[in-house]
């Protein structure tokens, strides 16, 4: 029995800081693209999202990639 | 009042499609957001049910006002 790992889509998601809680923390907001190809490279999902990111105004965090795939057994 | 920048393009199929930026900056520049859109163009990330994005179509910033009257 082998499983392969079937890439079907990749997610893209740009944290930013929306300045602060009422309690004085960093208030994080995630903003999602979802339809991203699987067959992406890590960096050019970089590149597109910092690039977005210098379109808004919040201070750009973290760039978070998710991938999802299909475990099928061959 | 909230801004959202929304930058439409052309896919394969002939279809809009629209990717949005919430928060745009202040003095957003029409070239600034149309060197972005060209590199998503030719980085060809996003995917949809009509193919690639191959063309920009044009960049707007949609501002929602809110009057709560009660």
């Amino acid at each position: 029995m082998a499983v392969n790992n079937v890439p079907q889509s990749s997610q893209m998601m740009i944290k930013v800081q929306k300045g602060l809680t009422s309690a004085g923390m960093p208030n994080y907001v995630t903003r999602k693209y979802s339809s991203v190809k699987a067959s992406a490279t890590d960096a050019d999902i970089y590149a597109i999202a910092s690039g977005i990111g210098g379109l808004q105004s919040n201070a750009l965090v973290e760039i978070e990639r998710t991938n999802i795939s299909n475990l099928v057994n061959v | 009042m909230t801004k959202t920048l929304e930058m439409a393009f052309r896919t394969e199929g002939g279809k809009t499609v629209t990717i949005s930026v919430v928060d745009p900056k202040d003095g957003l520049t029409g070239a600034a957001v149309t060197t972005v859109m060209q590199s998503i163009i030719d980085k060809n990330i996003f995917s949809t049910t009509s193919g690639d994005l191959i063309q920009i179509v044009d960049a707007k910033i949609r501002v929602l006002d809110v009057a709560q009257l009660a």
